[in-house]
């Protein structure tokens, strides 16, 4: 299984547990929420530091129970924390489009 | 219902909404969000004291929980909001959160690490009005029976019953000596606990008198007993008893009168010394005449180790706030595992309180604690029946 498949079998587990109207709207949140952090990350001058973005991040990472993250959370640079959060965004537009 | 959720993801809000809409239906409540603490006062003070729940984040922009918490501890109108704190902290940033807001006094449902379960912070409180009634109840009861309470008079009639709990050597399990608690006997109201009945005791000045009969009467059950004296006695002692130079010059003469008494006072942690010099001085008198002081309720107070470097204790008791739970709560075993390390470098015996288990007692064995004292062992037995336990507690040992 590869690591996007484990993402959208994560996101099915969590958003099954609501009605198709939250799920809805819980998809689109979570979208908006992803792509202002992305975007935030972009603006961030190198020296900029991330410890706020992140702190954000292990918030949405611990609701959608996503253990492997929330792993390499505490130590992982910017790169790493990028590629975390473009793996993430992708996994729930891709989650999205299946519907 | 009214419900307000600050919280600086939207995400996260609309999760706890959409979990808050699995057990309440949406005609039974109101959610209101605010996205960071300034927007949450601004709300709250919009919507006054109608507010049934407020569930807090702690680390936002613009506002952060604390900035929310402080501004409900300052109006007395909001101190009764129920507040459920919601974080990614660490675990000792949340109980330091905990024991702020208790400290406080605000109405706490608990302090959730996230991601919570929303049922967690509901079912207490449903709970919780219920509780407020019971907790409102004993109050009352509490005020009526204090209100009706003649303490001078219950002393004048010797009212005073003293009970007494053992404290047990953990290596060879043999009773050393017996602490001494107080009630007073009320023919309306039955036994009358210290907790009612101290402040009273305070209130009307009579905590030398009170102190001195409890000397008094705790030496001669000791000294009517010849099997007794084996055994040490542990009577408590405030500072403000320690100001009151009649009354150590009555302990003095009692310890010379009771020369095969072993008596120790057990100095109380949570009262405030007052006078310093004054207390140092008596407590020096009583060393001097062959009286243990013992340091009671250790780590309760933040005083702790300034009285641990002025005062030659004979032994320290860690208060039982520790004790109890430290099977199972990693921080008290650490603070208890420390005082012990602390009191064998300095000499001084250890005594742990609140030993309510066989698990606590083998781990304070193991970490070489001298002495144990808890409901493992016995709650306080009135005196008449202290031979026939110590009998039965020799039998089983």
């Amino acid at each position: 299984m590869n690591a996007n498949t484990e993402l959208l079998k994560a996101l099915s587990v969590f958003f099954e547990q609501y009605s198709q109207e939250q799920q809805s709207r819980l998809r689109l949140t979570l979208i908006a929420e992803l792509q202002r952090m992305r975007l935030e990350l972009e603006q961030y001058e190198s020296s900029d530091s991330i410890e706020g973005l992140k702190h954000q991040f292990t918030g949405i990472a611990r609701y959608l129970e996503l253990k492997d993250m929330l792993s390499v959370m505490d130590v992982c640079e910017r790169e790493q924390f990028e590629y975390q959060l473009c793996s993430l965004l992708k996994a729930v537009m891709d989650y999205a489009n299946e519907l | 219902m009214n419900i307000l959720i600050i919280d600086d993801q939207r995400f996260i809000r609309e999760t706890m909404k959409a979990d808050i809409h699995k057990y309440l239906a949406e005609d039974n409540v109101e959610i209101y969000e605010a996205s960071n603490g300034n927007q949450g006062i601004e709300l709250i003070l919009a919507v006054e004291a109608k507010l049934d729940l407020v569930i807090l984040d702690l680390k936002m922009d613009q506002g952060d929980g604390i900035a929310v918490i402080n501004m409900l501890a300052s109006e007395p109108r909001f101190t009764a909001i129920p507040i459920a704190v919601i974080s990614s902290s660490d675990k000792r940033t949340l109980e330091l959160v905990d024991s702020i807001i208790t400290g406080l006094k605000l109405n706490l449902l608990g302090v959730f690490a996230k991601p919570i379960n929303v049922n967690d912070i509901l079912t207490p409180l449903l709970d919780a009005s219920d509780d407020r009634n019971l907790a409102h109840q004993h109050e009352s009861i509490v005020q009526d029976m204090a209100a009706n309470i003649n303490v001078r008079q219950l002393l004048k009639n010797e009212q005073l019953i003293l009970c007494y709990q053992p404290k047990i050597n953990l290596k060879t399990k043999e009773i050393i000596g017996f602490e001494v608690l107080s009630r007073l006997c009320d023919q309306s109201n039955g036994y009358i606990y210290p907790d009612v009945f101290l402040p009273l005791v305070n209130q009307q000045g009579l905590n030398s008198l009170f102190s001195r009969m409890v000397i008094s009467q705790a030496l001669q059950c000791w000294s009517r007993q010849p099997l007794l004296m084996a055994f040490a006695l542990s009577i408590n002692i405030t500072a403000d008893d320690l100001t009151c130079d009649e009354l150590i010059e009555y302990i003095i003469e009692c310890g010379r009168e009771y020369k095969q008494i072993h008596l120790i006072l057990e100095l109380t942690e949570s009262q405030e010394i007052i006078n310093q010099d004054r207390v140092l001085n008596s407590i020096a008198r009583l060393i001097i005449n062959n009286i243990d002081i013992s340091l009671d309720d250790f780590g309760k107070s933040y005083s702790t180790y300034d009285r641990l470097d002025a005062i030659p204790f004979k032994e320290i008791k860690i208060d039982k706030s520790f004790v109890s739970d430290m099977d199972i709560n990693h921080q008290h075993y650490l603070i208890v595992e420390s005082t012990i390390a602390l009191a064998q470098k300095m000499h001084v015996k250890v005594v742990a309180e609140g030993v309510e288990t066989s698990a606590i007692e083998l781990i304070l064995s193991e970490l070489g604690c001298d002495v144990a004292q808890g409901y493992l062992y016995s709650p306080p037995i009135e005196g008449r029946y202290l031979i026939d336990w110590i009998a039965q507690y020799n039998r089983s040992a």
